[in-house]
C-alpha cells in the first residue's frame, strides 16, 4: 500500500491552485490546437513544449498532462465533425463518428469520444500507478545490452512492423538517426556533424525536430496542396445529451476498448492505430452479430470503442516511459524529449530521484481527465466553432508560434534556421508517404542505443557475444524474430489457401 | 479526400519519382555521414568503439536503404500493373498511416508552385531579418506572408491581425515569461 501513499502525496502535490491552473490552461490549450484540422496530440504537445520550459518542472509537467489529454480529445473532435482526424489514431472515429455527426448526431458522437477517453484514461492510468514501480523493479536489472536489444526491438517495432512499409520505414528511422549524431559526443568528446558552428554542439533540440517536422512540415504540405483543398464547413451541433439508449450502447465498447487498448501501450511497438482498428472491428462485428448494425450509417459503437482504446493505449504508453525511459509513441517520445530538457533522465532512477515529481505527474493525469471531462462535455460545440478561423490565419498563427517557441527557448537563430530546414524535410517525407514516427524513435533512442552498445562493448572488451548473453536481451531479439516473421507466413498462407480453394 | 480513383499509371510514375527523390536525398545525407566521419578529430582516450563506429553504421544503413529505394522504385515501374509481393507488402500502409503520413496507394498531388514558393521564401526571409529588424517587424512580416500565401487577400485586414499577433507574442513572451526576443530596430524607439 505503499503506491496509495505515494499518490496521495502526489495529489496534495498536484492540487495545489496553482497546479490546477497550470492543468486547466494545459487542457485549453491542448484541445485548441488538437482542434485544429491536422493537428493531432503529439503536434499539441510539440507545440506548447517550449512554453512549459518557463515553468518550474512539477508545474510543467501537470501542464503537460492537460495538454495531452486536451490535444487527444481535440483529435477526436475534427474526426467527428470535420471528417479530418488530426491524428491517425483518430482515423477510426471518424468512420462513425462523420455520419453520426452528418445526421444531426454530432453531440452524442462527441460526448461518447469524451466519455470513453474519461473511462480508459482513468483505467488505464490507475493500472499505470500500480505497474510502473514493478516495471521499475525489473528494470533495475537491465545492464547496457539489454538497454541496447529494447532500442533496437522500438526501432525495428516502429520502423518495420507498424509502419507498414518496411523500406520506408526504416529510412524514416535512418533520417532520425543522423539527426541524433549531431553534437558532441558524450564519451569521447569529439565534435561531430557541426560544419565549425558552435550552436550545434549541444546536437539539435528535440523540440526543433519534433515541431519542424509536425508543424511546419504540415504548413509546407497544406501550401503545396492550397489549390485544391476544400474550405472547412462546420456542421451545426444539436442537443448535447446522450440519451438512455446511447448510454446502454455506449458502456460495453467503452470497457472492451480499454481492455483492448491498454496492452499495446505497453510493447514498444508504437501508436495507437492497431488498437483502434482491433475495437473498431470488434465492436463491428459484434453489432453484425446482434442484427442490428448501424455501422457506416453512424453507430456509437464504433465512436465509444475506438477512442476509449485510443486512450487506453496513451495512458499505458506511460509505463515504458517512465519505467524505462522508453518512448512507444510520437507523444510519449516529445515528452521524453521534454523530461532531458530538464535534465532528468527517464528510467528506473527516476522514481527514486525524481519520486515527487513522478508522482504529482501520475496524480495530475487523474485530475486531467477529470478537467477534461468537465470543460469538453459542455464545451464541445464551442471548440468546433475554432475552425471557423479562416485557414491563412490559422496556419500563419501555427508559423509564428513555432517560430518564437524554438526561438526564445535558446534565443538563437541558428535554431530557428534548424527548425525550418526540418521542415522541409518533413515536407518531403509527408508528401512521398514516409511515417514520420520512426524519425521522432531513432532521434530520442540513437544516443541510447550508442551509449549502450559502446558501453555493453567497454564492459566486454570487445567481445560481440556479450549483447546475446542476457535472458532479457535474448527474449526481446526473440520476440522481433516472431514479429518479423509471422505476419508474412500467416499471409502467405492465407494465399496458399485461397489459391488452393 | 483520400479516396481518388485515379488510374493506376500516373499514379505510380509521381509515386515513384517521389521515391527516387528521397532516395536521392538519402544518399546525399549518407555520403556526406560517411565523409565527415572519416574526417573526424578523434580524441584518442583507447575505449573501444570510438564515436565513429556508430556513425559509419548510421551512413552505411542509410546508403543501402537509399539503394533499396531504387531498385523498389525499378522493379516497380515497368509493371504497375502486376500485383506481385511488392504490392502485397503495400498493402498494411493503409492501416499504417504515420502521424499524417499518406497511404501507399495515395498520389501526392502535384506542387502547386505558387502558395508553396511564397511560404518558403517567407520563411527564408524571416530567418534574415529577424535579428536586424526585431521579432515585431519580423514577426508580422512571417505571419503576413503565410496567410497572403494561403489565399488571404484583405491585405490592410490581415497585415493589421499580423501586427496585433505579433505584438501580442512579444507582450507575453517578453513582458509575462521574461524571455528575451530581439528587438531589432524598433529597440530604440520601444
Amino acid at each position: 500500500m505503499e503506491t496509495l501513499s505515494l499518490l496521495a502525496n502526489g495529489f496534495a502535490e498536484a492540487l495545489t491552485p496553482e497546479n490546477l491552473l497550470w492543468c486547466l490552461i494545459g487542457v485549453v490549450l491542448g484541445t485548441a490546437v488538437g482542434v485544429l484540422p491536422g493537428l493531432g496530440t503529439a503536434m499539441a504537445v510539440a507545440l506548447l513544449v517550449p512554453l512549459t520550459f518557463t515553468l518550474e518542472p512539477t508545474g510543467a509537467f501537470i501542464m503537460f498532462a492537460g495538454v495531452y489529454f486536451g490535444g487527444q480529445f481535440g483529435g477526436a473532435t475534427t474526426a467527428i465533425l470535420l471528417n479530418t482526424p488530426g491524428q491517425s489514431s483518430s482515423m477510426v472515429t471518424a468512420f462513425e463518428g462523420y455520419p453520426m455527426a452528418k445526421s444531426g448526431r454530432a453531440p452524442q458522437a462527441l460526448a461518447a469520444a469524451v466519455i470513453g477517453s474519461f473511462i480508459a484514461s482513468i483505467i488505464a492510468v490507475t493500472l499505470v500507478v500500480f505497474f510502473s514501480p514493478v516495471m521499475v523493479d525489473l528494470a533495475v536489472s537491465f545492464g547496457p545490452a539489454d538497454f541496447f536489444a529494447l532500442a533496437i526491438f522500438a526501432f525495428v517495432a516502429t520502423a518495420a512492423i507498424v509502419a507498414g512499409n518496411k523500406l520506408r520505414g526504416l529510412t524514416s528511422l535512418g533520417i532520425g538517426l543522423t539527426i541524433a549524431l549531431v553534437g558532441i559526443d558524450e564519451q569521447s568528446g569529439a565534435v561531430r556533424f557541426t560544419f565549425g558552428s558552435p550552436q550545434l554542439l549541444d546536437g539539435i533540440s528535440i523540440v526543433v525536430v519534433t515541431v519542424g517536422i509536425l508543424a511546419i512540415g504540415e504548413v509546407l504540405y497544406v501550401a503545396s496542396t492550397a489549390g485544391r483543398t476544400p474550405a472547412t464547413q462546420t456542421i451545426k451541433p444539436g442537443r448535447p445529451w446522450m440519451s438512455r439508449r446511447d448510454w446502454g450502447r455506449s458502456w460495453r465498447p467503452w470497457l472492451r476498448g480499454t481492455a483492448l487498448g491498454m496492452p499495446f501501450g505497453v510493447i514498444p511497438a508504437g501508436g495507437s492505430e492497431i488498437p483502434t482498428f482491433l475495437s473498431y472491428g470488434a465492436e463491428r462485428g459484434l453489432a453484425r452479430r446482434r442484427g442490428d448494425s448501424e455501422f457506416g450509417k453512424g453507430a456509437i459503437e464504433g465512436v465509444a470503442g475506438p477512442e476509449a482504446a485510443n486512450n487506453a493505449t496513451t495512458a499505458t504508453s506511460l509505463v515504458p516511459l517512465l519505467g524505462l525511459g522508453l518512448p512507444t509513441s510520437a507523444t510519449a517520445a516529445i515528452m521524453l524529449g521534454a523530461f532531458q530538457q530538464y535534465g532528468m533522465q527517464p528510467g528506473p532512477l527516476l522514481f527514486t530521484e525524481e519520486s515527487d515529481l513522478i508522482w504529482a505527474l501520475l496524480a495530475s493525469l487523474f485530475i486531467g481527465s477529470v478537467i477534461l471531462l468537465l470543460i469538453n462535455l459542455p464545451f464541445a460545440p464551442i471548440w468546433a466553432k475554432l475552425l471557423r478561423i479562416p485557414r491563412n490565419y490559422l496556419y500563419a498563427g501555427i508559423v509564428v508560434f513555432a517560430t518564437l517557441g524554438v526561438y526564445t527557448a535558446k534565443s538563437s537563430v541558428v535554431d530557428v534556421v534548424l527548425l525550418y530546414a526540418v521542415g522541409a524535410l518533413g515536407f518531403l517525407l509527408r508528401r512521398y508517404g514516409f511515417p514520420i514516427a520512426p524519425v521522432l524513435i531513432g532521434v530520442i533512442l540513437g544516443p541510447l542505443a550508442e551509449t549502450e552498445l559502446r558501453r555493453a562493448m567497454a564492459i566486454s572488451q570487445g567481445d560481440v557475444g556479450v549483447l546475446f548473453s542476457s535472458p532479457i536481451a535474448l527474449v526481446l531479439y526473440g520476440l522481433l524474430v516472431v514479429a518479423l516473421i509471422v505476419p508474412p507466413a500467416v499471409k502467405l498462407a492465407r494465399k496458399r489457401q485461397t489459391v488452393g480453394s | 479526400m483520400t479516396t481518388t480513383t485515379t488510374p493506376r499509371s500516373p499514379v505510380g510514375g509521381r509515386k515513384a519519382r517521389g521515391e527516387l527523390i528521397v532516395a536521392g536525398t538519402v544518399a546525399v545525407i549518407a555520403v556526406v555521414v560517411l565523409v565527415r566521419t572519416a574526417a573526424m578529430d578523434v580524441p584518442d582516450n583507447g575505449s573501444f568503439l570510438g564515436p565513429q563506429f556508430f556513425p559509419y553504421v548510421v551512413g552505411a544503413l542509410l546508403l543501402v536503404l537509399s539503394a533499396l529505394l531504387v531498385v523498389q522504385h525499378l522493379r516497380r515501374a515497368p509493371a504497375t500493373e502486376t500485383a506481385g509481393t511488392e504490392s502485397a507488402d503495400d498493402e498494411p500502409a493503409d492501416d499504417g498511416k504515420g502521424a499524417a503520413g499518406e497511404s501507399e496507394s495515395d498520389t501526392p498531388p502535384a506542387i502547386d508552385w505558387k502558395p508553396f514558393g511564397l511560404v518558403a521564401a517567407t520563411l527564408v526571409l524571416h530567418v534574415v531579418l529577424l535579428e536586424p529588424l526585431g521579432w515585431l517587424i519580423a514577426g508580422a512580416g512571417l505571419f503576413f506572408g503565410i496567410s497572403y500565401a494561403l489565399g488571404g487577400r484583405n491585405v490592410l485586414r490581415d497585415l493589421g491581425v499580423a501586427f496585433v499577433m505579433s505584438a501580442v507574442a512579444q507582450l507575453a513572451f517578453s513582458a509575462g515569461l521574461g524571455m528575451a526576443l530581439p528587438a531589432g530596430i524598433l529597440g530604440a524607439v520601444v
